[in-house]
């Protein structure tokens, strides 16, 4: 049985979280260098993501494009986060796809540390 | 007004700076320090290998070419990498695969994400003398069924690997494996004890001068002379259990997209060898004339050379496009690494054997080279996934589902 | 800076981790087989010190950090953090959590630079180290300027070492901290070994020569180290005593500053002597004499104090 029950959900808790991460000096700064935009498409349930050196969006409102779109299921983003499951195999095993320039990927390190309380907190069973 | 949005040209011919930097360079070593002795090194013994012409590669960086930039990489992404491998297979493919065999080995490295892992071996490759590494896959008995994924449950009298404490312990017979007399490290693939192969296989970074290993003969190939294809055994081989890449079972997936990330590369080696074959055919065809005309005048002659130079042209972009993929999707993809190597390794024979025909008797003998073109061109054939391999992955891709190819956590 | 000149014991809680133990080992090795044999042709204009041909197999370079591609910088800063970790006078732990495999790139200087020495054998390995930091004021201020920014060991020890030697014609663009005084802990015990020191003093005596701008230096050391090695070659040093240095554990070298207070370097300071070409020249010809004695001769011959430069 999936971990969350429906998209406003799962937009709460990465909301939350991507917001996070975006008040990270350095993750802001690097994004800007780079004039990299990211999409995250969650599934099972939907939640979509856009990330940009001017802020997050979420829902209908994320762009068709970006110039790197990492997809996965809610689950598989619940065990990355929690520290269960390993960037790279999740890779080579194909639960998280990425598209576009995959050298350019930037550090989600702040995000890690909030999770589990913030999936907690809306219910979200570990 | 009207504005009309124009679509991205595709482009094959104009490359980032850095990536046409790159393979200028390669372009010139190929050519002034390989292409030189690549007769020479092809008729030396078995067991020669050239440590000079290695090092000049390295300082160009063709050692450190797939690596991150805080390890001396050179920032020009597969499809740099793959120009540069066509470069060098157009003057020796032997040497072309001294360096992709490396670059193989570092896959795992950098699959693995791990950074103490990272930092404990990529380093190697960034000081002045040239540092190989090797990949170990077949066994004695276990050869294709390590390449195709879904007979890896069938392989058998694999290296097996055991937990002790904090170490692994490996036993095994690794054989043909291309720099395995000369290199640093070698990623062995092996698999648990007690452990069924599709399940269990693990992949280990295992330094060659750690006691129990032993290097073996070297064989006597038919073509990439240049390059060494040895034996390694392995007697209770001990490694700290931090030399694992990802975990216990996962050198499956990472086989696999080592594999993938692999292909376009080989067939960057083989596209080398056919334009190697066809520049000395329209050479040759230029020049001899024979029932008072030159022979490229002639219909048949004329019909070859076109044909040559279109599967050249096309083997070329196909694997610009597998490379172009590979440097933009993650888990890097399977279809179109498969069907440029699927293609390339045939044009390379194809178009090799048709040039020692127009060549005549030049074709056939040593002196001339091309004899050796025609050898080296059965190679890639063999290594990193056979004609049979191949089809059997572009065949599933075929028939997969939209639902098969997302992921799906229930079977997980 | 902290000397390793003299041997240090590495206290056993140190060691860390079995695992970090050998990502230590492993880095030790890792650094021990590269080799740069193109690093001096890669510096570009010429060196500010060379010394070479002196029998022993060893070539010393100096030069500012602008003249050396990236690329054997961090050559240097993985020599310098593999040595440090073997002696335990970097964070081990530290080390491994971070996956370092060289001490991190400094950020440009925005105030004079530095200045780097390395000592190479004759197949390019690095073994010998010697870093001269100047000041990171952008603009040379007054030593007794209440707005100048603190030298590293200042910073530190949380001592002022230059206002002492103010002076009207001399700024803190004249000031260079000595650091990372290092020869490679895993050359065999012999003739090579115990030259390198010497070979690293020479070099800085050299620079001293080539810039003249330079009339203090500063740093911290061990009585067994550096102390010993720059009062042997003239420098009449100030030792400050007592001082209760402290560094962020998110340094790497905060753990140099746990020893027990006997083997604590300390800081120090020093007018650069007048007749520093004298005794470049000096120390020159007796290392480059070498046979049994030379390091007997340069005990004897030099030292004491020297007239003062600036």
């Amino acid at each position: 049985m999936a971990l969350y029950e429906n998209t406003a959900q799962a937009e709460h808790v990465f909301g939350t979280l991507f917001q996070i991460l975006m008040q990270d000096e350095t993750f802001t700064t690097r994004l800007r260098a780079s004039g990299l935009t990211a999409r995250l498409i969650h599934t099972k349930p939907d939640c979509r993501i856009f990330l940009s050196p001017d802020g997050l969006l979420m829902g209908d409102q994320v762009p068709d494009e970006s110039s790197i779109t990492v997809s996965m299921s809610c689950d598989t983003a619940h065990s990355l986060w929690m520290g269960k499951l390993m960037m790279p195999a999740a890779v080579a095993t194909g639960r998280v796809r990425i598209r576009g320039k995959i050298a350019k990927v930037p550090v989600l390190r702040p995000a890690f540390d909030r999770y589990p309380e913030i999936a907690a907190s809306c219910g979200v069973a570990s | 007004m009207l504005t009309i949005e124009r679509p991205a040209e595709l482009n094959f011919d104009t490359f980032p700076p850095e990536v046409q930097r790159f393979r200028d360079r390669v372009r010139e070593y190929a050519r002034k320090v390989v292409a030189p002795r690549a007769l020479e090194l092809d008729q030396e013994a078995h067991d020669h290998f050239a440590w000079d012409v290695v090092h000049q590669g390295h300082r160009l960086g063709l050692t450190r070419a797939v690596l991150p930039k805080e390890f001396g990489g050179m920032g020009v992404g597969l499809v740099g990498v793959t120009l540069a491998m066509e470069e060098l297979a157009a003057a020796c493919p032997g040497v072309a695969l001294v360096f992709g065999a490396t670059m193989l080995a570092q896959g795992p490295i950098l699959l693995s994400g791990d950074p103490q892992l990272q930092a404990r071996f990529l380093p190697l490759f960034g000081g002045d003398d040239a540092i190989l590494a090797c990949n170990a896959i077949c066994d004695q008995e276990a050869g294709l069924d390590l390449v195709v994924p879904q007979n890896v449950r069938h392989a058998y009298g694999m290296t097996t690997i055991r937990r002790d404490g904090d170490e692994y312990v490996l036993n095994g017979h690794k054989r043909v494996i291309t720099n395995a007399t000369v290199a640093n490290f070698a990623s062995v693939f092996g698999t648990m004890e007690g452990v069924r192969p599709d399940e269990g296989l693990t992949c280990l970074i295992v330094p060659l001068d750690s006691p129990g290993v032993t290097r073996g003969p070297v064989a006597d190939k038919m073509g990439y002379r240049a390059c060494l294809g040895g034996e390694l055994l392995f007697e209770d081989v001990r490694v700290p259990a931090e030399n694992v890449v990802g975990g216990e079972g996962d050198g499956l997936s990472i086989l696999v997209a080592q594999g993938n990330m692999a292909r376009p590369s080989v067939a960057a080696i083989s596209t080398g060898v056919a334009r190697h074959a066809l520049e000395t055919a329209i050479e040759f065809c230029g020049q001899r004339v024979q029932g008072g005309a030159l022979l490229r005048e002639h219909q048949m002659t004329a019909r070859k050379l076109a044909e040559m130079t279109a599967k050249v042209d096309a083997a070329r972009l196909l694997y610009l496009r597998a490379a172009d993929k590979v440097d933009n999707s993650l888990p890097p993809p399977e279809y179109e690494p498969a069907v440029a190597k699927l293609f390339a390794d045939q044009v390379a024979i194809e178009v090799a054997g048709d040039a020692v025909g127009l060549l005549g008797s030049r074709g056939f003998i040593r002196e001339y080279g091309l004899e050796k073109v025609l050898r080296d061109s059965y190679g890639a054939r063999i290594y990193e996934g056979t004609p049979e391999a191949l089809a059997l992955a572009i065949t599933d891709c075929l028939y997969r589902t939209d639902d098969e190819e997302g992921d799906d956590d229930d079977d997980r | 800076m902290t000397t390793t000149t003299a041997r240090h014991e590495a206290p056993e809680e140190r060691v860390g981790s079995p695992a970090t133990a050998r990502y230590v080992h492993d880095l030790a090795r890792l650094h021990g087989s590269l080799r740069y044999g193109g690093l001096e042709d890669a510096i570009l204009g010429a060196p500010l010190a060379r010394i070479d041909g002196l029998g022993d197999g060893l070539t010393t370079l100096s030069f500012w950090e602008w003249q050396l591609p990236e690329r054997y910088m961090l050559a240097i800063l993985g020599f310098r953090l593999a040595q440090f970790l073997q002696t335990g006078l970097m964070d081990r732990e530290l080390a491994h959590r971070l996956a370092l495999f060289h001490e991190p790139l400094p950020a440009p200087a925005r105030g004079v630079g530095t200045v780097h020495t390395v000592t190479l054998t004759g197949d390019g390995r690095i073994v010998g180290y010697l870093g001269l930091v100047g000041s990171p004021d952008p603009e040379p201020l007054p030593l007794d300027s209440p707005v100048r920014l603190g030298l590293p060991v200042e910073v530190a020890h949380r001592v002022d070492l230059l206002s002492e030697y103010a002076a009207p014609d001399r700024t803190t663009h004249n000031a260079f901290e000595i650091k990372r005084f290092v020869r490679d802990h895993q050359l065999p015990r012999g003739e090579q070994r115990n030259r390198v020191p010497w070979h690293l003093m020479l070099a800085c005596l050299k620079v001293g020569v080539a810039l003249d701008e330079i009339q203090v230096i500063v740093g911290d050391a061990g009585e067994r180290g550096a102390l010993r090695h720059l009062r042997l070659v003239g420098f009449d040093l100030k030792v400050v005593e007592g001082t209760t240095p402290w560094l962020p554990r998110s340094e790497l070298m905060w753990i140099s500053y746990e020893l027990p207070v006997e083997k604590r370097a300390k800081p120090f300071a020093a007018l650069v002597p007048a007749n520093l070409p004298e005794l470049a020249a000096m120390l020159e010809t007796m290392v480059a004499g070498g046979g049994a004695g030379w390091r007997q001769a340069v005990v004897s011959s030099l030292g004491g104090p020297a007239r003062m430069r600036g």
